[in-house]
């Protein structure tokens, strides 16, 4: 799996997860996120590399390790807030984005499918 | 002489409107490759008719035929290009050079402002948005504020679609196309499709990565929801497509193979076409080498 989705890819996620778990976290606690077709020797792998660019901070608690990232938000400069927020086109123009903006009638459909406009997971 | 650009005209105007339905009617993977086949293509035959008359136009140009040590005899063998037609494709070709290069610088000064030492970059905005930012080996861009909305097994969604895009290196097909439509504005509604084609890509990619089709979906509703609520100003600006990726998410019938096979033969016809008229320039050129210089 690691192979195929690219060890980037992979960095990222885990990243990602200690970021929104905004508490030091075991690796079990990231593999329980990333779903248990991960191999457990890989994310420690993906951990440990992380912990030596410096990108998370490693405890010890009790026997194991717990992480945390140690993700600097970048500060906001004038062309980096413009090339991020910017809705003329620029970011469109180059960056693939997850989702767009929405016209009324895809709204309806996409509270349906969630179930309601309160819905939520 | 000018009906050159007869074939590649006619061409880029059927694949303007015509695009949709390459999209529509093939899996996501074959409607990048198709589509970003067939713009290049296009835009190539449309630059080679263009730069057939301009050659022909200035070679009847005599100072610059004597400059060039061109011949008047290669002129004479063609029709004669009128002045009118000469002049307007050699402004078409400044013009098309030009609109490139702005784009592309443009595109250069985004990514410079973006350019981030690291596998994920955390954006600090409650704006729930997420992107793909090329590079070396390129990376992830979140914002906190759609890391905080996604369950955990929607951020896994959300970085099967991203690593997808990383992976096969997805702004390649769009950059490509959107330099052709930029060129040939007649390809311009190849981009949104183009686009599209390549959302879709990545959310089949992430479906097949978190095994369920159902929760891919999800994940696409609740932050797209979210982030129509931010922001609704933009409302009816953009359609991206969103609510069809659901949809096409929910219902998974595989394309029918006689259609992909009747677009593919469509496809290699207009390739096909596209590419002898871009030969023509070559023979042209290999013309003018071999008689001016006996």
């Amino acid at each position: 799996m690691a192979e195929r989705r690219g060890m980037g890819a992979l960095e990222a996620e885990v990243l990602g997860h200690l970021w929104a778990m905004g508490r030091p976290a075991s690796p079990g606690d990231v593999r329980d996120a990333m779903g248990a077709e991960l191999a457990y020797s890989t994310l420690m792998t993906i951990l440990v590399r992380l912990w030596k660019k410096g990108l998370v901070d490693r405890e010890r608690r009790g026997r194991a390790f717990v992480y945390r990232p140690l993700v600097s938000e970048a500060e906001l400069t004038a062309s980096r807030m413009r090339a991020t927020l910017d809705g003329t086109g620029d970011r469109e123009a180059a960056l693939s984005q997850f989702v767009g903006t929405l016209n009324k009638r895809e709204e309806r459909l996409l509270r349906r499918i969630l179930g309601g406009p309160g819905a939520s997971t | 002489m000018s009906s050159v650009l007869v074939l590649p005209a006619v061409a880029a105007i059927a694949l303007g409107l015509f695009g949709g339905v390459v999209q529509r009617q093939l899996r996501p993977r074959a409607a990048v490759l198709i589509l970003t086949t067939l713009a290049l293509s296009v835009t190539a035959a449309v630059v080679a008719a263009l730069g057939l008359l301009a050659i022909g136009y200035l070679a009847q140009v005599p100072w610059i035929a004597a400059y060039a040590g061109w011949c008047r005899s290669l002129a004479r063998a063609h029709d004669a290009v009128p002045t009118w037609a000469g002049l307007a494709a050699l402004c078409a070709l400044v013009l098309m050079a030009a609109a490139v290069a702005w784009r592309v610088r443009r595109w250069r000064r985004t990514i410079a402002a973006l350019a981030h030492d690291g596998p994920l970059d955390v954006l600090p905005t409650t704006e729930p948005m997420a992107f793909v930012v090329p590079g070396r080996p390129g990376h992830i861009a979140v914002s906190s504020g759609l890391l905080h909305l996604l369950s955990a097994p929607e951020r896994r969604v959300l970085f099967a679609h991203e690593g997808s895009h990383l992976r096969h290196r997805h702004h390649r097909y769009v950059a490509a196309t959107d330099l052709a439509t930029v060129a040939v504005p007649m390809l311009r509604p190849l981009r949104a499709h183009l686009r599209f084609a390549t959302e879709r890509w990545a959310d089949e990619d992430a479906a097949a990565a978190v095994g369920d089709r159902q929760l891919v979906a999800r994940a696409i509703a609740r932050a797209a929801l979210a982030t129509t609520a931010v922001s609704p100003a933009v409302l009816s600006l953009a359609q991206h497509g969103v609510a069809a990726r659901v949809e096409a998410l929910l219902d998974d019938r595989p394309p029918s193979h006689a259609v992909e096979w009747t677009l593919l033969a469509f496809v290699v016809a207009l390739v096909g076409g596209a590419v002898s008229s871009t030969v023509q320039l070559h023979h042209l050129l290999a013309f003018a080498v071999h008689v001016c210089r006996l």
